[in-house]
């Protein structure tokens, strides 16, 4: 089973597709959760995804705006993506019929 | 001040993999991260790393192994060797004489001569086996074995009282000092601890190199505890029966202690061979 954050993590990459990195994943989860994503804690947990087998990385290309630094480009497996279903599954069990889990409405 | 917490953030992400330093220093570039968070980025990453390297079992085992045990038994050979050359040379030098215990001089010359070599193969040994246990937790392992090797002796003996400086409010001082290394014997421990250590940053020792190593340490070790007990002998004589030597397991300790990461060379020398060393 996942952790919290493996899971941002991994629905991050999903989202982002070809486009899917270190920094572009770390602002994907700031705006969607409103926290900080510490880089300590993206990459230590970028490691475990690899090592688990859930996710791919590769050295990408680097730009000007990075400092001619290169990037870290992540690819979700199909293990990966089981993965993300097994929990977004059981967090979508574990909250029928309870108030919070319905649409948010805006007042 | 921005420009000064970046410029750190970059010198101490060399403590990252090359790879990694890249893609982090690339990251916190685009996005614009000021220097304080660039500082707090990388030394929060370089902190989980090293936390990560302490679950494996081997910078454990470096730490008991080497750095307590080794260190504390070599702590106290070296003492012994330094105060030894010294006592003989000073006796030869002022009384021309040797005194009446039945030590000869040429078993002193032995003594000394074999201590002085089992001293330098044991700190290659030693300096060896931390690195390769050590790995990447080297840089904190290796300073405690010095701190151990330079003090710990001294240290045992002023608190357990064996032993009475002259100003005893100067403690912290004089273990501080003691760690400049001036001295022949810290030099010669430096000299050969270091060389080991890289030796094992490469990995190379093959096993018949590894054997070798460890059987004359073997041999060292045999012949000091030989000649350890005409010390022993000589002692008894000379305090006419009041000074009584300990039973031969608690002579052998501190030797066997001091010299078991000889035992451990040809297992670690085998495993590099078959390319399992990390």
């Amino acid at each position: 089973m996942l952790g919290e954050f493996e899971y941002f993590i991994l629905s991050a990459a999903a989202r982002l597709g070809e486009q899917a990195y270190g920094a572009a994943i770390r602002q994907e989860i700031q705006a969607a959760t409103g926290r900080q994503c510490s880089i300590g804690a993206l990459y230590t947990t970028l490691d475990r995804l690899e090592n688990k087998g859930l996710i791919k990385s590769r050295m990408g290309e680097s730009t000007p705006e990075r400092g001619g630094r290169a990037k870290r480009m992540v690819r979700i497996t199909a293990k990966g993506i089981e993965a993300a279903e097994t929990f977004h599954g059981a967090v979508m069990r574990v909250s029928r019929g309870l108030s919070w889990a319905c649409p948010v409405k805006s007042s | 001040m921005n420009s000064f917490a970046w410029w750190l953030a970059v010198r101490i992400a060399l403590l990252l993999d090359h790879e990694e330093r890249e893609f982090v220093l690339g990251d916190l570039a685009e996005s614009h991260s000021s220097g304080a968070d660039a500082l707090y980025s990388v030394a929060g990453l370089i902190v989980r790393r090293q936390l990560a390297l302490w679950e494996d079992w081997r910078p454990w085992f470096a730490l008991t192994g080497i750095v307590a045990l080794v260190g504390y038994s070599l702590s106290r050979f070296f003492a012994s060797f330094a105060t030894g050359v010294w006592l003989q040379v000073r006796t030869y030098e002022k009384y021309g004489v040797h005194y009446g215990t039945g030590v000869t001089p040429a078993k002193d010359a032995f003594h000394l001569a074999v201590l002085g070599l089992a001293l330098i193969t044991w700190s290659w040994i030693s300096g060896f086996v931390l690195m390769r246990l050590s790995g990447r937790t080297f840089w904190l392992t290796a300073p405690l074995f010095y701190v151990g090797v330079q003090d710990s002796f001294l240290t045992h003996a002023v608190l357990s009282g064996s032993l009475v400086l002259a100003h005893p409010h100067r403690l912290w001082l004089t273990l501080a000092l003691r760690l400049i290394p001036l001295r022949p014997a810290q030099l010669l421990f430096i000299f050969f601890a270091a060389w080991g250590a890289w030796r094992g940053r490469s990995g190379r020792l093959s096993f018949s190199s590894g054997t070798f190593l460890a059987g004359l340490s073997i041999v060292l070790t045999a012949s000091l505890f030989w000649s350890d007990l005409w010390y022993h002998a000589a002692m008894t004589r000379w305090s006419e029966g009041v000074f009584r030597p300990g039973p031969s397991f608690v002579l052998l300790l501190p030797i066997v202690l001091v010299s078991w990461p000889a035992a451990y060379l040809p297992f670690l020398s085998r495993h590099s061979k078959a390319g399992t060393s990390s």
